[in-house]
């Protein structure tokens, strides 16, 4: 009996020593997963800010500083369906020539003003005023007039079916946010944008070129329930700033991120994934990869040979886009040979049908086309390595089947010149993420020389933008595709991954697929 | 003196005239166009047509010198195509960093060059000028991005003792400020002292041979007031030649060293204006940089008089 109670009695206190060990266990690990409020992130991005003009500047760093400042209507959730910002609902009529849109109400903009449909109608007129220099105006072709309902309602009209607006509004950079009208004209008075006002969740402290672009919390910020979603979605801060500091050289980029002088750095560079693994994750580093959505390819310019279907089929068969990709990325990338990214739920298997990797029958191809051993130039710049290392791994994919090739390096500005005029051979190059399709098909396939002799591409383009019912999209892109597949205007190799590092005192933290864009909502600092 | 400076002064017209014809025409003759930079990816002719039209690229060369020209009289640098920043504003923010840098550099190579030349000069063929001369032979031949790398390796991810990246001005906190020169200013003096050490060595050697030192040594003079009073006083003019070019040189870009350690200096800033096509941005810097490099010039020609009282001032 004496040796039951003493079981009974050892029972409990088991049973009580596992719940408070229980209840400790849980008790941390909710401290470590609480947000804290407080601190300074630091960024490492690889470029300087090029201006503070939200709407002038396609620069991809540009969109990330001032996206974190100046909202749209609305942007991509992580699915790459569209999410609200600054409207809070939005709906079209049936041939996509109406758009109205809701705002939410009580936004506030930094110097305390509501925003209203006003500013709206403000914002459109400046991102298409000349003066402005949107690099992407000619996008806004079919648009038309804005029209403001009332005090929270704005209504846009198309001069033609154009199901393609939302994708403008939720572009990432030369981009439609929303500003108040009477800080830009004051601003534009006085020579230029000097000072970013917007209704994000950080408000713009300062830009010292090359040093870094400082952004503090917007206490009045109302973030949406629920999560964060892609770009949007949940935006709540908890640190009390946010500073991009641009590092332009990788290896002092690492040494400053082992030195915990940056929180995050924006692109890990691949080459050095080993040693990462090998000895930075002991210390405590955190390596965070994801595919992304920009795409490498090669052009085929305006020669004549090039105009030669037989000759474009025997690159295609030349080559193994597997090694092409190794390559470029050490593995850090994903094969796709179609314009469509792999998150788009419009992807199906005709996306992945492409050319395989046969010699002889590129050899033959080559035989029956109009190359005559001439040296075939390869254009391609330093300037993005992925398009040069694939740019070698394409010689030598070509060199085997017998087209002797050489590769020109070019200045980026050189490239993108020949690029425009389209005066190169083949051209190894890369673009960033569209994750539109139909804008994507017209984004990468506007070339003089090809629009003319294959119209068909850009008629199917433009029904695709001018509807959004999915099946009927899906199977345009896939006709898009087929028409890819027959005509070869160039070759997609590859989506490359994002990789971005950061101490595990960093929470929260999470690498988008889109772009990579890092975000400094939804993070705290556990130190 | 005064006289002579003047005269230096109007012969600086004619040398900035043509660095600014030479700047200006040949940027624009290097391939590339800054409003296909502009406009990126979504660049078509059509509308690079305008961009140009609007920054004035359209017109001919001979036009476009003429209006930049025209606006440089009434002190107007320009404005980025990029940024759209004033130029002189930029090179007031970024030329306060080069400045800092280099004087740093230069203090740290003429404390380690001008004591190490003498001295190798002084023990001329024995093992102690060997062992000088292979260390500024290393520091002459040792890329400064591999040593810049390295000390920061060393010394900022080992040791922890400096920061890896970033810049604070002196005027904003002299401390911290300098914690953050040190690094870069050491290996860009570590290269300037090679090259001052070397020629310090070169010119002692040459005056140590002459009469009047075995004079003063013969009246018994100390050796370290015959090196230093003597011997360096007459040997200093061509060391402060390399001393004022290389200060000079490398007040117009420390571009490397600036960029290894992220410094918002103006060589880097020159770098990347060139790769963008930033006309405005090359012209502007370029020119200022030439100013500098004259004015430094002068300075180095006056300081002759004073180390050598043979050369007068015409």
């Amino acid at each position: 009996m004496k040796k039951k109670q003493w079981s009974l009695k050892r029972f409990f206190l088991c049973t009580w020593s596992f719940l408070l060990i229980l209840c400790v266990g849980a008790g941390v690990a909710w401290a470590a997963g609480t947000p804290k409020k407080g601190g300074t992130l630091r960024v490492g991005t690889p470029t300087d800010m090029t201006k503070l003009d939200h709407m002038a500047s396609n620069a991809v760093v540009d969109g990330i500083v001032l996206g974190h400042v100046i909202e749209p209507l609305i942007t991509w959730g992580a699915d790459l369906s569209y999410v609200p910002m600054i409207a809070e609902r939005w709906e079209a009529n049936e041939d996509y020539t109406v758009y109205t849109f809701y705002l939410q109400k009580g936004k506030l903009f930094h110097n305390g003003r509501e925003c209203v449909a006003d500013d709206v109608k403000y914002s459109v007129e400046r991102i298409l005023d000349p003066k402005t220099k949107c690099p992407i105006r000619k996008r806004w072709e079919s648009f038309d007039r804005t029209e403001v309902i009332d005090k929270y309602t704005v209504r846009f009209y198309m001069k033609k079916p154009f199901a393609g607006f939302y994708t403008l509004l939720a572009n990432g950079t030369a981009y439609l946010g929303i500003v108040p009208k009477e800080e830009y004209e004051k601003q534009e008075q006085a020579g230029g944008i000097t000072h970013p006002i917007g209704t994000g969740p950080f408000k713009f402290v300062e830009w010292k070129p090359d040093r870094y672009a400082l952004l503090e919390r917007f206490d009045q910020y109302k973030p949406t329930a629920g999560d964060r979603d892609g770009w949007g979605g949940n935006r709540t801060v908890y640190v009390d700033k946010v500073k991009f500091i641009p590092m332009k050289e990788q290896s002092v980029s690492i040494m400053a991120l082992l030195n915990k002088e940056i929180d995050v750095l924006q692109y890990y560079p691949m080459k050095y994934i080993d040693k990462f693994n090998k000895d930075y994750k002991k210390k405590g580093f955190v390596l965070q990869e994801v595919t992304g959505m920009s795409w490498y390819l090669i052009y085929f310019g305006d020669t004549p040979l090039n105009h030669d279907l037989n000759f474009r089929k025997a690159v295609a068969y030349a080559m193994d886009r597997d090694v092409i990709t190794k390559a470029a990325c050490f593995g850090h990338a994903k094969t796709n040979p179609s314009v469509l990214n792999r998150i788009t739920h419009f992807r199906t298997p005709v996306h992945d049908m492409w050319y395989p990797k046969d010699v002889e029958k590129a050899k033959q191809l080559l035989k029956a086309s109009a190359y005559k051993g001439e040296e075939i130039e390869i254009s391609t710049t330093k300037k993005y390595i992925f398009m040069y290392r694939q740019a070698v791994a394409l010689k030598s994919e070509l060199d085997a089947i017998g087209v002797k090739c050489k590769l020109n390096v070019l200045e980026w500005p050189v490239m993108m010149q020949k690029w425009i005029k389209g005066n190169y051979q083949i051209m190894s190059f890369g673009m960033g993420p569209g994750p539109d399709p139909a804008f994507a098909y017209n984004y990468i396939s506007r070339m003089k020389h090809f629009w003319e002799k294959y119209p068909q591409f850009k008629e199917v383009i433009a029904k695709a933008k001018a509807t959004a019912d999915v099946a009927e999209l899906t199977k345009l892109y896939e006709k898009l595709h087929k028409l890819q597949y027959e005509i070869i205007p160039w070759i997609l190799f590859y989506n490359y991954n994002y990789l971005q590092a950061h101490p595990d005192y960093v929470k929260g933290y999470e690498t988008m697929a889109f772009g990579g864009w890092p975000r400094a909502w939804g993070v705290w600092l556990d130190k | 003196m005064l006289k002579y400076a003047v005269k230096r002064i109007f012969f600086f017209v004619p040398t900035i005239l043509l660095v600014m014809v030479l700047v200006f025409f040949l940027i624009h003759l290097i391939p590339g166009d800054p409003a296909a930079i502009i406009m990126g990816e979504d660049a078509n002719p059509d509308e690079l047509a305008v961009v140009r039209h609007e920054l004035g690229l359209d017109k001919p060369l001979p036009v476009q010198f003429a209006v930049w020209f025209g606006k440089l009289l009434r002190g107007d640098f320009g404005r980025s195509i990029h940024s759209k920043r004033p130029v002189i504003q930029s090179i007031r923010e970024r030329f306060p960093v080069t400045l800092t840098l280099t004087t740093l550099a230069l203090f740290i190579s003429v404390t380690l060059a001008v004591p190490t030349g003498i001295l190798a000069a002084r023990f001329h063929n024995t093992g102690k000028d060997y062992l000088f001369m292979l260390i500024t032979l290393l520091g002459v031949s040792i890329p400064g991005y591999w040593l810049g790398l390295m000390g920061l390796l060393l010394l900022s991810v080992n040791l922890g003792w400096f920061p890896a990246t970033g810049y604070v001005a002196l005027t904003e906190d002299f401390w911290q400020g300098l914690r953050y020169m040190i690094l870069p200013s050491t290996t860009l003096g570590l290269y300037m002292a090679a090259v001052v050490a070397r020629m310090t060595r070169s010119s002692m050697l040459e005056v140590l041979r002459l009469e009047y030192i075995t004079h003063a040594r013969a009246k018994g003079l100390g050796e370290w007031k015959v090196l230093t009073k003597h011997a360096l006083k007459n040997a200093f003019a061509p060391t402060l030649t390399t001393i004022g070019l290389q200060y000079g040189l490398l007040l117009g870009g420390a571009v490397i060293t600036e960029t290894v350690f992220s410094l918002p200096g103006l060589g880097s800033y020159v770098v990347v204006s060139i790769y963008d096509r930033d006309y405005p941005v090359v012209q502007g810097c370029i020119l200022f940089i030439s100013l500098v490099y004259v004015v430094i010039n002068l300075v180095v020609d006056l300081l002759y008089g004073y180390f050598d009282p043979r050369i007068e001032y015409q």
